[in-house]
């Protein structure tokens, strides 16, 4: 019975970012990876999926709020004749907007099997200060 | 439709018509534009997950897009020239209480078979995992390699 509830996975093509006519100079395609985000109690959760990007090829930047992920994929040996093509193989890239309630120093990153997993800590709240009055 | 039609009115309902009429054209005309070879090479199976075959003079190399999936989640399989790739795409659990703003990415099992283009050495083939890429080095059967014949001048 477990057999026929177990979920088929749909095909899903590649998203093809559109540049808006600019063209990249190495001539590759650029693609949006699929991404999940949640928040938990500590701080939020971003997985995304860049198949052939190693720890050498992945940076993952902060500037100004604006977390920047760019996964570059190497390119296949040429002498190989391709027969059938499916998917086109080119970098991977995503930028998203973070908020200020994000401890920046804390952010990690981490890769594994081609899925990219950004750990963002929310920060501590203020701690409620008690200020002491002292008697004269 | 006739829901839209009630909320936004017709004139909304036939922007949102041209609307993708346009990209309908715009994407024929990226494909044209793109050559003839695009549409003869680029073409999907319609099954995940989608796979490129290549070659070389003693091999074909099958390579697939298969992101956290695990070697042990994966079973192929070559009977004559059908190679059959079996496997399962899981996602590690999440927390109970996390809250999601994306959820894009996708589980399940998946199987799909192919007719290889020529004979391969089964007993000679070789797969991996890297980096989230499956890699299936075929060598090609004695049989199916060109063969050169020496011109020998007497």
């Amino acid at each position: 019975m477990a057999e026929s509830e177990e979920k088929t996975i749909n095909v899903q093509d590649k998203s093809p970012i559109d540049t808006g006519g600019a063209e990249s100079i190495s001539g590759g395609q650029l693609f949006y990876p699929p991404i999940d985000i949640w928040e938990d109690d500590g701080g939020l959760h971003i997985e995304a999926e860049m198949p052939g990007v190693d720890s050498s090829g992945i940076s993952v930047d902060l500037k100004e709020n604006t977390l920047t992920i760019l996964g570059k994929v190497p390119l296949p040996k040429s002498d190989l004749k391709l027969l059938r093509e499916e998917f086109e193989l080119g970098d991977f890239y995503r930028q998203f907007t973070v908020s200020d309630l994000i401890d920046q120093e804390g952010i990690t990153a981490k890769i594994k099997d081609g899925v990219l997993a950004i750990y963002l800590p929310k920060q501590a709240p203020a701690q409620p200060r008690k200020i002491q009055v002292v008697a004269e | 439709m006739t829901f839209f039609r009630r909320v936004h009115g017709p004139a909304w309902l036939d922007f949102l018509e041209f609307n993708r009429m346009r990209n309908q054209m715009e994407h024929a005309w990226k494909t044209l534009r793109g050559g003839v070879d695009r549409i003869r090479d680029t073409y999907s199976a319609g099954v995940f997950p989608l796979i490129n075959v290549s070659e070389d003079e003693d091999s074909l190399t099958l390579t697939a897009e298969l992101p956290g999936v695990k070697v042990e989640d994966l079973e192929i399989t070559i009977k004559g020239e059908t190679l059959t790739l079996k496997g399962e795409k899981k996602i590690p659990d999440r927390p109970k209480e996390a809250n999601f703003f994306r959820k894009e990415r996708v589980e399940g099992t998946f199987s799909r078979s192919l007719t290889l283009p020529v004979r391969v050495a089964i007993d000679k083939a070789a797969a991996s995992v890297k980096n989230g890429i499956l890699t299936v080095a075929l060598p090609k059967a004695a049989e199916a390699k060109a063969h050169q014949v020496a011109v020998k001048s007497e």
